[in-house]
């Protein structure tokens, strides 16, 4: 008699030869293992593979904005703005980057003039800002560098209004989880259900009756 | 003629006891819709905050829901826009800031409550046969949960989202042809924070939405664990007959109560603690350090670089998928699973120390190194 391909070895193993719950478990965590080296020797091998792999770029305009990235995040810190200014002038594609507004800045950072140096930089490359096309891909699609925004100031009508209301929120949840609390804890729960052990174990009133005329 | 009084139930209206209109209300709808199937019961142990974390946890999700939609109408998907958008919203936007503040603390909420309910679910044991199906579920609940976290960091396209888009490039990039849809190559016309606000939109919170559902369905079905401390069935897998029941909804009753808490306390920390809006994205600086919630992978990084990342988020979910495997006894009381509980203990040890590392390294860049 022909069996279906498959069906047949899988029927033969269930019925035939019944593997033992300890013996599938190991060969269940034998797959598993298995899956988890493949996994990590696979990502490993991927990790080395992208490892050289460098951050440099050589387009001017972009190491400016990277300068305007450093300046925006720690102003107080010039250097890591000052060398990416340098490499920005040294770059061999500095399309739509204008070298003598860039030099203007690198001199502004230097002499301490920060808000003037990030002016500069920015508009140092409002030419190549010009031509980008819409971001795709991981591009960031950024054309100003703008600060972070500030923290928030007093509080508004609106934000009054809205911690009224949250503090109602909370009063009346407060007050609806003590009503709908549960009847009984878990050490009433522990000690109710040993009395009702206890109880049940109990001979009847029945039996106790005929032990006491016995 | 039929001169018979009517009757309802057997009983004749002046016989009939006397209910509400709500009531009746509620029996037109039941008979309907079958709500009565929600008045199923549960055990008096479960009523407790600790039982209820699973719920408050939906209670969270359900505010991101609410005030994700209200924020989708005011955000814009695009690199050039997106991080201007969420400006207007703070800015421009009636009440843009507090909604805006209420999404971000609400996300913080549902992964901290995600946290706990998972850590009650192992200490108190309730993955236990025949529950491991629901654990597992639950497991990947808390891995969409960390990914919706994550693109929400994302999609404000400030620096820090960018540089944690630019770890999530680079680990994709890592994992070869499995790492495709993280891979910006993958859809290099259109950019990857569309296909990110996507995912953040429409596919984790979908996906979420469906195992949440299964997940409470499960539940059901094998109904809420016995507490470890108190006597259980025969079998060991139910709680005792003996012990006291409430229908679930009063249950529901009680979660939507520590909900209101819940939603409080978050219009205070939206109104007083605003999450802030970085620098506008720039490619090739590494200058900020992630949410406090991907620390521990940052100081991982720092020590052994970014294949750490994925490494330890690899590893952290396949113990956390094993538990119900490795950990087969039937005790459920934290005394008798001392090696468990001993494994549980070192590994939520070694995240809390890696996190607060972090307060000790300096930052430094990682991508492309």
């Amino acid at each position: 008699m022909r069996t279906k391909p498959g069906s047949g070895r899988f029927g033969q193993h269930a019925k035939g030869h019944p593997v033992s719950r300890p013996l599938c478990a190991r060969r269940t965590c034998a797959a598993v293992l298995l899956a988890c080296l493949f996994l990590v020797g696979g990502v490993g091998s991927a990790a080395l593979a992208s490892a050289d792999e460098g951050n440099s770029s050589s387009e001017a305009y972009l190491l400016v904005q990277q300068a305007l990235g450093h300046l925006v995040h720690d102003a107080a810190d010039v250097g890591p703005a000052l060398e990416k200014i340098d490499a920005a002038l040294a770059a061999p594609d500095q399309e739509g980057v204008s070298v003598a507004e860039l030099q203007q800045a690198k001199a502004a950072l230097e002499a301490g003039n920060s808000v003037r140096g990030r002016a500069l930089l920015q508009e140092s490359i409002s030419a190549a800002l010009s031509t980008l096309k819409p971001a795709t891909g991981d591009e960031t699609g950024t054309t100003t560098v703008l600060d972070p925004l500030p923290p928030r100031g007093g509080l508004t009508g609106a934000g009054w209004g809205f911690l009224t209301v949250s503090m109602l929120a909370i009063l009346t949840g407060l007050a609806l989880a003590y009503v709908f609390r549960p009847h009984m804890n878990v050490r009433e729960l522990r000690l109710l259900l040993a009395w009702k052990h206890r109880r049940q174990n109990l001979p009847s009133k029945h039996e106790r009756s005929r032990r006491k005329e016995r | 003629m039929n001169d018979e009084p009517a009757t309802i139930g057997g009983e004749t209206p002046a016989q009939a006891p006397h209910r509400s209109r709500a009531r009746r209300l509620l029996d037109v709808i039941d008979e309907r819709l079958g709500i009565g199937a929600l008045g199923y019961a549960v055990p008096e142990h479960a009523n407790s905050l600790a039982w209820s974390l699973g719920g408050v946890t939906a209670v969270a999700f359900g505010i991101l829901v609410v005030s994700g939609i209200l924020l989708v109408q005011f955000y814009s998907p695009t690199p050039e826009t997106a991080n201007q958008s969420v400006r207007g919203i703070v800015l421009d936007v009636w009440g843009g800031s507090v909604l805006r503040g209420v999404h971000f603390w609400a996300s913080q909420a549902m992964y901290v409550t995600a946290a706990l309910h998972l850590i009650r679910v192992f200490v108190t044991g309730s993955f236990k046969r025949p529950r491991e199906g629901n654990w597992l579920i639950g497991v990947a609940l808390f891995a969409l949960i960390t990914l919706a976290l994550f693109t929400g960091t994302v999609l404000k396209w400030d620096q820090e989202g960018f540089e944690a888009l630019g770890h999530n490039v680079e680990i994709g990039d890592l994992l070869g042809g499995a790492g495709f849809w993280f891979s910006a190559a993958f859809a290099n016309q259109v950019s990857i924070l569309v296909r990110i606000y996507g995912a953040h939109v429409v596919i984790l919170p979908g996906t979420i939405l469906v195992l949440v559902t299964l997940h409470g369905l499960l539940v059901k079905r094998h109904k809420i664990s016995p507490h470890p401390s108190l006597p259980a069935d025969i079998s060991g897998e139910q709680a005792s007959a003996a012990e006291p029941t409430e229908p679930f909804t009063h249950h529901l009753r009680r979660i939507g109560a520590f909900g209101l808490v819940l939603a409080g306390v978050l219009g205070i920390l939206a109104v007083f603690l605003p999450p802030p809006v970085g620098a506008t994205p720039v490619a090739g600086i590494e200058v900020t350090r992630p949410p406090w919630n991907f620390w521990w992978l940052y100081t991982l990084e720092d020590w052994f670089g970014l294949p750490a990342i994925l490494f330890a988020e690899v590893a952290l979910f396949i113990v956390l998928a094993a538990v119900p495997f490795a950990d087969r006894s039937r005790n459920r009381l934290w005394r008798r699973r001392p090696v468990s509980i001993a494994v549980g203990l070192v590994l939520l040890l070694s995240i809390l120390t890696l996190t607060l590392l972090i307060f000790v390294i300096p930052v430094k860049e990682h991508l492309g190194a």
